[in-house]
């Protein structure tokens, strides 16, 4: 579950830097597809974020002390 | 809107590397050993801070992280807006509406998270000025300036630049917040939320506001102002002096909240600023503010007669000054209290006159029943009425807050049948219970109370150890009325006697702080709904645009 | 003129108002929770020192029973907070003392509040326009006039706010 949340994260920032780009060439060169692409990449970047938020939740609800934020925030009958 | 996009993703990209590089929730634990590191699995957590098991702090923070992130959307709009030079009325339309929601999510947080300090931490009271406190405060504050000067801008064309200071304030006061509270720079209560993050925040800061700036001082031709001011007395300059109290009292919190720091660099010294110091300053703006909330919607745009400042000033001025005077005979002595509660008459009542000289025109034009026309009144400007239902919240919230200055309390060692008299209060211990739960063991007293001799019910104040954390907490018992609470805290156990330690407060008017944010929170969803007007005119816009595309095609 | 004379008293009836709370009567001889809530718990729990959510914190009881002490001996509040400052350090105060850099604390807010109003009213100045409204509408707009009109009188039939 670990690696989920961190491949989320890591492929979120990833869509963020590439929408922050195509967002602006977009912009400046007037171009419609470019946009649509920037657009899309945000919505994906909300994605995978949810896709993290989600891998942690399991992992709380499963009380899986292996990973150290749920261990320094969770007991089992918390 | 792709300027827009880029805005708003280059904000995602920092909280994303922020969470993967520097604060990783996916951190795994492991055990050094021989042959290299092995996974390791405690068999139990650190278990979360007992005083956070309680049922708002599950909604408090989501809301005001909702508020945080969402003022980052009328940021985009702005930047985008100047980017492009499109500074019509298009993009302030939009960022207006984009503003009431996390302006409402954010003050809805805040009195959340006042509830839940009222109910949890014991000591009576639900705002302690600390310093996390003050961060979620000052981009309402802001905001709340902003979602007034945009009138000025929609109606009148002026205004132009303020409005964009003020939603880059609100933004760097957001991120500000956020790294007040996890950098750990001030001591506060909500340490819990600390870690390593400061550096990276502090630079975020510094680029947001480099590039807002600049972005501003690039296009400030484009901003000019299309009006000028007809009169002193109108509603332009209500906003005006609407502007400068929200912002002085913006400056005056976060002065004071960064004042130990700036302190610890000049003199070497940390010192602390803390409720005594808010309460002194804040309360005077606060009370300016109040006042303006009453007077300000009694102006007329652009130029009010002495005749028709005469006429709305009349009712509402009278009717504070009999309660004002009502509150003086039945012994009300403190000023500031007073002085609040004056201000609250007169603010309702101009606002409540509002209602009525609409609803008296709408009678008498259109032959409706009274609540018929207050309905249509309503309905069909929206944003108007709306915002008259928020200010009654305020006016609600400020009443609560004048009940503090009555709050009486007092402490005693009790057991079984011993009594403790608060004003015209006697509570009694009836009995003093322990329990054990898999998560905390925990110690309970009964109390009866009664007021004039009148039983009104028991209170069961209990205290946990919770066995995870090692960590003792108090569960307040609260016996709430719209006149007072009555707020009974187990501190603890008399090492002596072995009696219960028992406080108990009496807090009038407290209840008016929750339904003040209630209205508050009602009368911003009123303002959002689309006035019939609004929805006219969208129709008439998109049947316009319908016909400029029929006639392209053509 | 009248309705700009109106205005300005009423400000200067709230602000004297707000003033006069200052001037308060006689302070009330000194108990521990009137100081308590002058001052900081120094356990680490960052509240004022009534407010302090340990239970059986010790800081929390020394320091309780150093003001009672210091009452029992006749000492003012101030000489006792003196005697906190000594003890614990200027930190144990729970708003900076009004003296030396410190008055910067207090000063500023009040300051800052005093260059908002000269600002505003600068900005007052500098925007009003001398002598009669003109009828003409904002200008600058590259509008059909003819929507234009129409528009204004929808908005003015609609109660809703004319941009002029």
């Amino acid at each position: 579950m670990n690696e989920v949340g961190s491949v989320g994260l890591i492929a979120a920032l990833a869509f963020a830097a590439y929408g922050v780009v195509a967002g602006a060439m977009g912009g400046k060169l007037r171009s419609l597809r470019m946009v649509r692409s920037a657009e899309r990449a945000a919505a994906a970047f909300f994605v995978m974020i949810t896709l993290a938020i989600v891998a942690l939740e399991i992992q709380i609800l499963r009380d899986n002390f292996h990973n150290a934020y749920v261990a320094a925030h969770l007991c089992p009958t918390s | 809107m792709p300027y827009v996009v880029a805005i708003l993703m280059a904000t995602g990209a920092f909280f994303a590397s922020i969470t993967f590089f520097v604060a990783n929730p996916f951190g795994e634990l492991f055990m050094a050993s021989t042959a290299g590191p092995r996974p390791f699995q405690p068999a139990d957590g650190n278990g979360l801070n007992p005083l956070l098991q309680y049922h708002s702090m599950v909604i408090h923070p989501p809301m005001l992280y909702l508020g945080y992130v969402g003022f980052a959307v009328p940021f985009a709009f702005a930047m985008a807006a100047l980017i492009t030079r499109q500074l019509g009325d298009n993009w302030i339309r939009t960022t207006r509406r984009w503003t009431m929601v996390p302006w409402m999510f954010l003050g809805t947080g805040i009195l959340l998270g006042g509830r839940w300090a009222y109910s949890v931490l014991g000591w009576g009271g639900y705002w302690g000025w600390d310093p996390v406190e003050n961060a979620s405060l000052l981009p309402w504050l802001a905001g709340t300036a902003f979602l007034h000067s945009v009138m000025i801008q929609e109606k009148r064309g002026m205004l132009k630049v303020w409005n964009v200071v003020l939603i880059i304030t609100t933004f760097f006061l957001c991120i500000f917040g956020t790294f007040l509270t996890r950098s750990g720079i001030v001591s506060s209560v909500h340490a819990f939320a600390q870690s390593n993050i400061g550096p990276f925040f502090a630079v975020f800061l510094g680029i947001v506001l480099l590039f807002s700036v600049s972005l501003l001082f690039l296009r400030v031709e484009f901003l000019k102002s299309e009006n000028k001011l007809d009169s002193v007395v109108s509603r332009e300059s209500g906003f005006l002096f609407n502007n400068w109290i929200l912002l002085a009292a913006v400056f005056a919190v976060l002065w004071g909240t960064i004042f130990p720091i700036i302190s610890k660099a000049v003199q070497g010294v940390t010192v602390t600023v803390g409720a005594p110091f808010f309460n002194k300053v804040a309360v005077p703006i606060g009370l300016l503010l109040l006042f303006l909330t009453g007077a300000g919607p009694l102006l007329a745009w652009r130029k009010t007669s002495f005749q028709s400042l005469r006429r709305n000033f009349t009712l509402p001025l009278a009717a504070a000054v009999v309660v004002g005077v009502a509150l003086f005979l039945s012994g009300v002595r403190h000023f500031y209290a007073w002085m609040s509660l004056f201000l609250c008459a007169f603010v309702a009542v101009s606002i409540l006159q509002e209602f009525f000289k609409g609803a008296r025109t709408r009678q008498k034009t259109g032959g409706e029943n009274f609540l018929r026309a207050i309905y249509n009144l309503t309905m069909r400007n929206t944003r108007r009425y709306g915002g008259y239902v928020v200010h009654l919240g305020i006016v609600l919230l400020f009443v609560g807050f004048a009940g503090q200055a009555f709050q009486a309390k007092t402490k005693g060692l009790m057991q079984d049948g011993d009594e403790l008299r608060v004003k015209n209060y006697v509570l009694r211990g009836i009995s003093v219970v322990s329990g054990d739960t898999p998560n905390y063991t925990f110690q309970k007293i009964r109390l009866a109370v009664s007021k004039d001799g009148q039983p009104l019910g028991t209170l069961e104040p209990d205290r946990r150890f919770y066995k995870a954390s090692q960590q003792p907490t108090s569960h307040v018992a609260i016996r709430s009325s719209l006149a007072e609470d009555v707020y009974a805290v187990l501190a603890g156990q008399d090492p002596d006697t072995g009696k219960a330690i028992v406080e108990v407060f009496v807090n009038p008017l407290v209840a008016w702080v929750w339904i003040g944010g209630f209205v508050t929170f009602l009368g911003t969803l009123l303002a959002m709904v689309p006035s019939r007007v609004e929805r006219q005119m969208a129709e008439m816009r998109q049947a316009q645009e319908a016909g400029v595309g029929v006639s392209d095609a053509l | 003129m009248r309705s700009r004379l109106a205005l300005v008293s009423l400000f200067a009836f709230a602000t004297l108002a707000l003033g006069a709370g200052r001037a308060r009567a006689v302070d009330p001889p000194p108990t521990v929770d009137r100081i308590g809530e002058r001052v900081m718990c120094l356990c680490g729990c960052v509240a004022i020192l009534n407010h302090c959510p340990h239970q059986n914190c010790s800081m929390h009881e020394e320091m309780r029973a150093t003001i009672q002490k210091a009452i029992a001996e006749g000492k003012d509040e101030n000489a006792i907070l003196q005697l906190l400052v000594q003890q614990y350090g200027v930190k144990v105060l729970a708003a900076p003392p009004a003296q030396g850099f410190d008055l910067a604390a207090w000063l500023l807010p009040g300051l800052g509040l005093a260059v908002g109003l000269a600002l505003v009213v600068m900005i007052v100045r500098r925007w009003r326009k001398p002598g009669e409204i003109p009828a003409t509408a904002a200008g600058g707009h590259d509008v059909d006039p003819k929507l234009l009109a129409a528009v204004e009188e929808e908005m003015k039939t609609s109660g809703m706010g004319i941009r002029k």
